[in-house]
Order: structure tokens, then sequence, then C-alpha cells
């Protein structure tokens, strides 16, 4: 079976003449995990809304395998976003259990695997009878990790599933989304907040700044590319002159900088300067810093 | 379940909610009835059942679309369901569900009638048939339109209507048999209509798909918050 691949082209999303994402291009290939990391109001939950077609884009298309996934049943088979569910909000869903959200997925879910659901239903506790204007918020992220890993589409996508849960629960997730994915070779794309305790899970990390793709690489090169250099200024800028450098916080005489360094780079020289490496967090903020600079 | 069946499933739901009440209150006079016999139950059939049938359904139809659209829709779109399809489903369940009832309306005015069925009367639930259409149709439009604009008053007039229409229909009717001795006459009455049928139903026609055309035209880009 050939690989799927999930592009968008060029998507812009406008609210009010407002563009909240500005033409943005992204290929997610089969058999990934995408971490999408961006600020509150990046555009994260709108960007993956487009790319399941539960919101129209303003312009720009997004594609499975070429094919337009816009109001495209056999497209939409295949993606499935769990967004956040808030009944508390205007979609007049808060009077609907549990139960009714499962039955709603076996019914419209075509590869809905009703085991799974219930296995997970049962790990978290989840009582099925219970409206979900009564769930905590905990509770609504486990109903929704349960209807996107039990959804079984190959590409999946989750925001901020573990916002609320607690630590033994995140844990469970974590875990419960290493096996499905080591069983299945899905494509999972997980919106979150919680960078460094996600990080080893992505392979590939989106950054999301103010409506762009600021980067989307491959996890372990950004870090292994990425160095915090600091020292006396002099030492710093000789250090890194020439290479693509990010968020300089300059204190009296001292300087640090975050550097990028690409395949095979090195620094200029490394004699009076510390050199650090970056975790995905570290990175994150230098990154959206620079660009606010 | 297959789509037939889930829309069918939708008629159901949408059908017993106001055949189930009506007939409630046709069962209450008719044990109120000093003499129970099969003519009793030919007067009820034909002079209160189908009659109520109709004006509640309306109403009740009205609160049913709206459901529909403001939690069962986005939920299906959530889930991978096309806009067109919903919609599709949508027109399916409103005629089927408007169809059975005045079906239903139609075999209890024949067997309350029988043997001297008038045509007026099968006409009268002709045009409730009518209005049922209708008042989904604008149902339909009004609660789309609040989707789109998230502005709750635009459903709230027609909710707390078809509620009152209800809650009155219901209320009257339990008043009067709890007062009244007979049975109760509930009639259709669209005389308006007689003047020009064809006419009327060319404006209702046109009306109808003026409204299905502008809530299609906001269905098929609506937002889904769930």
């Amino acid at each position: 079976m050939s690989e799927k691949i999930l592009q968008c082209r060029g998507i812009v999303k406008e609210y009010r003449k407002q563009e909240v994402l500005h033409n943005i291009d992204l290929t997610l290939e089969q058999g990934k995990i995408y971490g999408l990391i961006g600020r509150n109001g990046a555009g994260k939950t709108t960007l993956l809304s487009i790319l399941s077609a539960q919101n129209p884009a303003t312009s720009g298309d997004v594609l499975l395998n070429g094919e337009k996934v816009w109001e495209n049943s056999r497209a939409l088979e295949e993606i499935f976003f769990s967004r956040e569910i808030s009944p508390n909000a205007v979609g007049d869903s808060s009077g609907l259990r549990v139960k009714d959200y499962l039955e709603m997925a076996e019914a419209y879910l075509p590869k809905w695997d009703k085991n799974m659901a219930e296995e997970l239903v049962e790990l978290f506790h989840l009582d099925k009878k219970k409206k979900t204007l009564k769930l905590s918020k905990g509770m609504l992220s486990m109903l929704s990790i349960v209807l996107a890993l039990a959804s079984k589409a190959e590409f999946t996508f989750m925001d901020e599933p573990v916002s609320g849960l607690d630590v033994v629960a995140r844990e469970q997730f974590y875990r419960l989304l290493l096996e499905e994915f080591t069983e299945s070779g899905r494509t999972f794309v997980i919106s979150t907040h919680i960078i460094e305790e996600a990080a080893d899970l992505f392979e590939e990390v989106i950054f999301l700044h103010e409506g762009r793709i600021l980067l989307k690489e491959n996890t372990q090169e950004l870090l292994e590319h990425s160095i915090y250099v600091s020292g006396r200024a002099e030492e710093v800028d000789e250090a890194v002159k020439g290479k693509e450098i990010h968020h300089q916080e300059i204190l009296g005489r001292s300087k640090s900088v975050m550097v990028r360094l690409k395949e095979g780079e090195t620094l200029n020289q490394t004699q009076g300067i510390t050199l650090q490496p970056m975790n995905l967090q570290k990175v994150f903020v230098s990154l959206c810093a620079g660009e606010e600079e | 379940m297959k789509r037939g069946k889930r829309i069918l499933k939708v008629v159901w739901e949408n059908v017993w909610v106001g055949s189930g009440m009506v007939f409630l209150l046709c069962i209450a006079q008719f044990f109120r009835l000093s003499q129970w016999s099969l003519e009793s139950v030919k007067e009820i059939a034909g002079s209160m059942f189908a009659g109520g049938l109709v004006i509640v359904s309306a109403a009740t139809l009205m609160l049913m679309v709206y459901s529909r659209y403001s939690v069962y829709e986005p939920l299906k779109i959530f889930m991978g369901y096309t806009r067109k399809k919903s919609f599709e489903d949508m027109q399916f369940a409103k005629l089927l569900s408007a169809l059975f009832i005045a079906l239903i309306s139609a075999a209890a005015v024949t067997f309350g009638r029988w043997p001297s069925v008038k045509t007026e009367d099968l006409t009268m639930v002709f045009w409730g048939f009518v209005l049922m259409m209708l008042v989904q149709g604008a149902m339909e439009l009004l609660t789309i339109l609040y989707l789109k604009t998230r502005k709750q008053w635009i459903v709230l007039a027609a909710i707390v209507v078809a509620c009152a229409g209800i809650g009155g229909f219901v209320g009257y009717n339990v008043m009067a048999i709890i007062d009244a001795e007979d049975i109760i006459e509930i009639q259709m009455s669209f005389l308006f209509l007689q003047e020009n049928p064809l006419l009327w139903l060319l404006v209702f026609i046109v009306v109808y798909h003026l409204m299905e055309y502008f809530s299609w035209k906001l269905l098929k880009n609506l937002e889904i918050r769930i």
C-alpha cells in the first residue's frame, strides 16, 4: 500500500478580515508523531480544524494523496481531529452523555474500534452515563483521547490532549499513544503546551507562531543543532558570526544567544564561551522570542 | 447502522414525540367519557387526534430540527460526515417525518369519519403537511443562522413560539377534557387557502425552496464547534 501524505497548500484563514493563518504550506507524512507547538492564539486549533475539514479555509487547499479533503467522504475516513470537547461553550451539546459520543463515534467513524474504546473508558474510569457538562476538564480530555485513539483514523489530530490530566493520567496517555503508534503506524499530530513532557514522543516538531510556521523539523536533529552560547559579548559574537542566531540577551558585558547550526556546521571558536545543549521548550521559547524581537 | 436506517431512526423520534403527546390526550379524553364505544373512539380519532397531531407535530418538529442542527449534525461533521450528506439526511428526515405524520392524521380522519369521509378533511391534512414542511424549513434556516452567528436570540423566539404552542395546546386540552363532557373537536382551519389553493401552494413551494437554498448556503461552509 502506498504511503499517504496529507498536505496543505497556501492555507489562509481570516476571521472578520483579520488573518489568523498566513499562507501555510505543510506536509504530513504517514507513520510519524508530530508535535504542533505554539503559543496561545498561534492558530494551532484553527490549523488542525482546517486540516480535518471541520472548518473551512478562507483560501488554499488541503489534499490527501493529491485529493481535496473538503467534503470528501473517502478522504475524511482517514482523518480525525479529536478537538477539545467544551460542553459549556456554544455547542448546545451539554445534554449529551459520554455514551452518546461513543455511540455517535461507532455510527460515523468508519474504522471505530469499539473494544478499544471500551477498554479505554474502563482504564480512565469514565462514567458512560454521565453528562459531559458534569465532567471535569480532565475527564473531558480523557473522552477526547478515547475518541482519538479508538477512531483508528490514519491521520489523528489531538488538541491539548493532556490538558487537565493529572500526572498519572498523562503518563498513561503517553504510554497508550506510543503503544498505538507502534502497533498501527498511524500518524498523530499532538498540539500541546506541555512541551518537555511530550518532547520524546515527537519525531518531528512544527512550531507555529502568530499564524505562520516557524519551523518543521526532526526533533532529534533540531536539538542536536541548537546550542545555547554564552560568555563575553565579543567572544560570543566571534563564535557565532555568520551563523543562524536567535534571541540574543545582553547583560552588561555578557551575552547569550541561541544558535542553530546547519548540518556539518560548527562554531567559529569555542574558547572563552559556554556551550549548553537546549531542550525543546527552550528552543521554542528562543525562536518565538527571536521572532518577536 | 446504515444511512437509511439512521434517517428512519430520526423520523421515528420526530413522529413519536408529537403523536405520543396527542395520543395520551386522546386516551385521557376517552376515559373521561361516560360511555365507551367504538363510535366514541372513532369520534376522538377524527375530531381530536387528526387535527391535534398536525398542530402539535408542527411545534415538536420545529424543536427537533433545532436539536438536530445544534447538537447532532455538528457532531456528525466532527466525525468526518460531510456537510452535504448531513443536509441531505435532514431533508429526507424532514420530508418523511411530515409525510408520516400527515399519513397518520389522514388515517385517523378516514377512520373517524368512515364511511362519509369528505375531501375537505383530507385537504386539510394536506395543508397540515405543507405547514409542517414550512415550519421545519424556517427553523432549519434560523438554527443554521444561529450556528453561523452564535447569536442565540435568532432561534430563541422560534423556540418560545414552539414551546408555547405545545404547552398551550396541551394545557388548553387538558383543561377542556377536565371540564367538558363531550369530545373536544380540534379543527385545522386553513380557510384562506381554499380561495386559490394552487397559487398558495406555489407560493409555499417557492418560499420553502428559498429557505432551503439559504440554509445550504450557510451550512456548506459552517464552522464546527462541539
